[in-house]
């Protein structure tokens, strides 16, 4: 069969005795697009490390267009035709696009010197060809993920591919994003290029893929057609249980305001207004999602309500205290929690223990010490409950944060925070990266402690996140609040999506 | 006294002190943008500054000298990159000692080749002579601060050129400069992120080397104990203020020979010398807060 462009027969990796992939098959038909999923950890990205040329595989063997290749680093796949779009992109910030495509791969003058004129020329061919706009001159820091990710696309074409493996692409994309960068690749396989995507997201894979594989712990547990399968099937052989994604939700009260947000300017460390005169109100027992498009201002604004950055003008009050001053510190002693987005950097301390994280930031505000010493078995017990409650899985708690898995760690820091019954939680991209059944947990965990009374300020990337938790959904666009929706049954998500790039804004 | 400062002898000295600054800074510029923070050059000034001294010794040969001051530097290159690429040392703790174990091998290797402390001295140790450029004799102001210098100027400038052609139009100074951005995807772009390391800390070594070679054999023929008085240091400061741009990293060489010139100058006047020596240090420290402040201003919250 010649239309198979890429077969692999019974793969196997080994990293050490652990078996990352275990005698997998797959076949991928030239001009589809096929869709791999599974949970994080099930070995997707490893199956397409070997395909790409990062790993050898320790068993089996893999067919390009019916012949057998060995591929010993990522050039000899990229000379089979085979590109990669990596989920953290592989760009250089300080160099121009240009540039960026370029680097590895240089067209050169009389054999020594860049020749930036002819790779201008052949990249602007390609991008006609397949519908892209990208400037060529413009620095990578200076433009946005979805541009981004089409340099990432126009990369691997300019390198020749005919099979272009997209790892995790919608992950950081908005709905609008996300359409656009479908109609790439329909365009894409319509022109007779292959497109294997990863991702767990599986509305997009029902919508997308012309074949689907789904993998668990390492092997194949299905073939699937999407006009011949649904998502609770999928998501079953993903985790190897039934997942319910909707959460439960009972009838709660909603009581007064808790934190009042009153004409709050925020700058970022360049001096430019971020946040703009934004004013909000959380009441108690509410969830208020605010969502937008990534660098709407709203992590500046998280930022300053919890104190980590000085607002340049504006109120901000907490139950009718003025806090907009108070340091982070100041602001747990009164009840205020924060799951930060960045869980490795800032939500904890990657070499520390579990349990050393899991009473940082409180171990002065609350019980864990008296006014000298840590009390180390307040702090152990704290840490067993952490575990329990939430499910950690982790050997000792002693062992270093860095040894779990990002949804373990995910669950510890989201533990702490929740266990120390705050009044007040902010809470940035709460399931980012992490695998069904962790973010299924730690949903279901957001919406029981609103219903006990905390309120919560959820700003997440992820609009599907909103639409599910939220009571009230604020919309940032460019550094101002453009939407204020209540969160019922017949609000859909284009017309979040439609607010988020500020296609629509309330008058009031 | 201002007339004096900013006379020509003045700027052809700042011309001649900001060659070897120069030279080094253009070594430290490849290792800055492959980001290898190699505080070690220093030692790769002094050991250089010794080898090149006792080559032209040998071989009564200014550049012979020059060779093997190039090649020590190739050899610090060579420890610096083996402990830091591949067995995973810490490089200020690798820079620092090497930085204080090349002050005792050089006296050591004073003492053990020419049985002398201190400084060396030899008629067998030839220097690079000064040359004349005919075109130049009718301009007047440039013909006094560009004309007669050592050969070793000269060719300074040219490195200097060279680097900022390598480094922005070659695909060799591409990939350097990727390697220095992102190294993982560098891997993943297929180019091999330690060869273009190594491949840096070559040419550091070389130019570094060329640096250190310069002291000696520029005229005064003589190697002294600790010769390098900070001239490392103040290329990989040079380095860093130009962000590893090779025309700013000169720039700031200049700036730094500017304040060396002028401290000679000065000790004509009746300021204390001790003053006047400290001169260049404190601009360097001027300069480092100037060009920082952008930064702090960032950082401050």
């Amino acid at each position: 069969m010649d239309d198979i462009i890429l077969e692999v027969k019974h793969i196997s990796k080994y990293f050490g005795t652990f078996a990352a992939n275990k005698n997998i098959d797959l076949k991928v038909k030239k001009g589809t697009v096929h869709s791999i999923i599974g949970e994080n950890g099930a070995g997707k990205s490893t199956l397409m490390n070997m395909i790409s040329g990062i790993y050898q595989p320790s068993q089996g063997e893999i067919y390009v267009k019916g012949e057998k290749v060995v591929f010993r680093n990522p050039n000899d796949a990229t000379k089979r035709g085979i590109g990669m779009v990596h989920q953290e992109f592989m760009l250089f910030p300080e160099l121009t696009i240009l540039e960026n495509l370029m680097m590895g791969f240089e067209t050169t003058k009389s054999g020594r010197f860049l020749d930036k004129k002819k790779a201008a020329a052949d990249i602007e061919e390609i991008t006609k060809k397949y519908n892209f706009s990208i400037p060529l001159n413009q620095k990578a820091e200076e433009l946005p993920v979805s541009l981004l990710q089409q340099v990432e696309i126009v990369k691997v074409l300019y390198k020749g591919a005919e099979l272009i493996i997209l790892d995790e692409p919608t992950a950081v994309l908005t709905p609008q994003g996300i359409e656009g960068l479908f109609a790439a690749i329909r365009n894409l396989t319509k022109l007779g290029k292959t497109i294997i995507m990863i991702t767990h997201k599986l509305k997009e894979v029902m919508e997308i893929s012309d074949y689907i594989t789904v993998l668990k712990d390492g092997e194949v547990t299905g073939n699937l057609l999407p006009q011949e399968t649904n998502e609770e099937e999928m998501a079953s052989l993903m985790v190897g249980r039934k997942v319910l994604f909707n959460t439960t939700k009972q009838e709660k009260q909603i009581g007064g305001p808790i934190l009042e947000v009153k004409k709050l300017t925020v700058a970022d460390s360049d001096g430019v207004d971020r946040v703009k005169n934004v004013s909000l109100t959380v009441k108690k027992g509410e969830i208020v999602g605010i969502a937008g498009v990534a660098g709407s201002g709203q992590s500046e604004l998280v930022e300053a309500i919890f104190g980590l950055r000085r607002p340049k003008s504006g109120d901000i009050y907490y139950k009718n205290e003025l806090i907009t001053n108070k340091t982070p510190r100041e602001k747990r002693q009164v009840k205020i929690g924060y799951v930060p987005q960045d869980r490795l950097a800032t939500g904890c301390c990657v070499n520390g223990s579990l349990m050393e994280n899991c009473i940082m930031g409180y171990h002065v505000a609350h019980k864990f010490s008296n006014p000298r010493l840590i009390n180390k078995k307040e702090a152990r017990d704290f840490t067993e409950d952490v575990e329990k409650q939430f499910q950690v899985k982790i050997q000792d708690i002693s062992d270093a944060m860095g040894t779990m898995s990002g949804g373990n760690i995910q669950k510890a820091i989201v533990g702490r925070e929740f266990m120390q019954d705050n009044n007040l939680l902010i809470i940035e991209d709460p399931t980012r990266g992490i695998d069904v059944g962790a973010i299924e947990f730690i949903w279901q965990k957001i919406i029981d402690i609103s219903e006990q009374g905390c309120s919560i300020l959820l700003v997440s990337h992820e609009l599907g996140e909103i639409m599910e938790l939220s009571d009230r959904i604020l919309i940032m666009y460019n550094g101002e609040i453009t939407g204020n929706l209540l969160n019922t049954a017949d609000l859909d998500e284009k017309t979040v999506g439609l607010y988020m790039l500020g296609g629509k804004k309330d008058e009031a | 006294m201002l007339r004096y400062l900013f006379s020509a002898s003045t700027w052809a000295a700042t011309l001649r002190l900001s060659a070897p600054l120069g030279l080094a800074a253009m070594g430290s510029v490849f290792g800055h943008k492959a980001r290898i923070f190699n505080i070690g050059l220093e030692s790769y000034v002094l050991t250089s500054a010794f080898f090149a001294t006792w080559g032209s010794y040998l071989f009564e040969n200014a550049f012979i000298g020059l060779l093997f001051g190039m090649a020590a530097g190739i050899v610090m290159s060579g420890i610096f990159g083996i402990f830091v690429l591949h067995l995973k040392a810490d490089p200020i703790v690798v820079g620092i000692a090497m930085n204080l174990s090349s002050w005792g091998l050089t006296s050591l290797l004073l003492l053990n080749i020419f049985h002398i402390r201190g400084s060396i001295m030899d008629p067998r140790i030839k220097s690079f002579s000064t040359i004349h450029i005919p075109f130049l004799d009718h301009i007047p102001i440039i013909n006094d601060i560009f004309n007669n210098q050592n050969i070793l100027v000269y060719m300074t400038i040219v490195v200097v050129i060279l680097s900022h052609i390598i480094m922005y139009k070659t695909p060799f100074g591409l990939r350097i400069r990727g390697v220095g951005i992102n190294e993982s995807a560098m891997e993943a772009a297929g180019v091999s992120v330690i060869k273009y390391k190594w491949a840096s800390l070559i040419i550091t070594g070389v130019l570094v080397g060329a640096g250190g070679a310069f002291l000696p054999l520029s005229g005064i023929s003589m190697f002294t104990e600790n010769m390098s008085a900070g001239k490392g240091f103040l290329a990989v400061t040079a380095a860093r203020i130009g962000n590893g741009d090779p025309l700013k990293a000169f720039f700031a060489c200049f700036i730094f020979a500017f304040a060396d010139a002028l401290s000679v100058g000065l000790q004509n006047f009746s300021i204390p010398s001790q003053l006047v020596l400290m001169t260049p240090y404190v601009i360097t420290i001027v300069v480092m807060c100037f060009t920082n402040l952008s930064e702090l201003r960032k950082e401050s919250v």
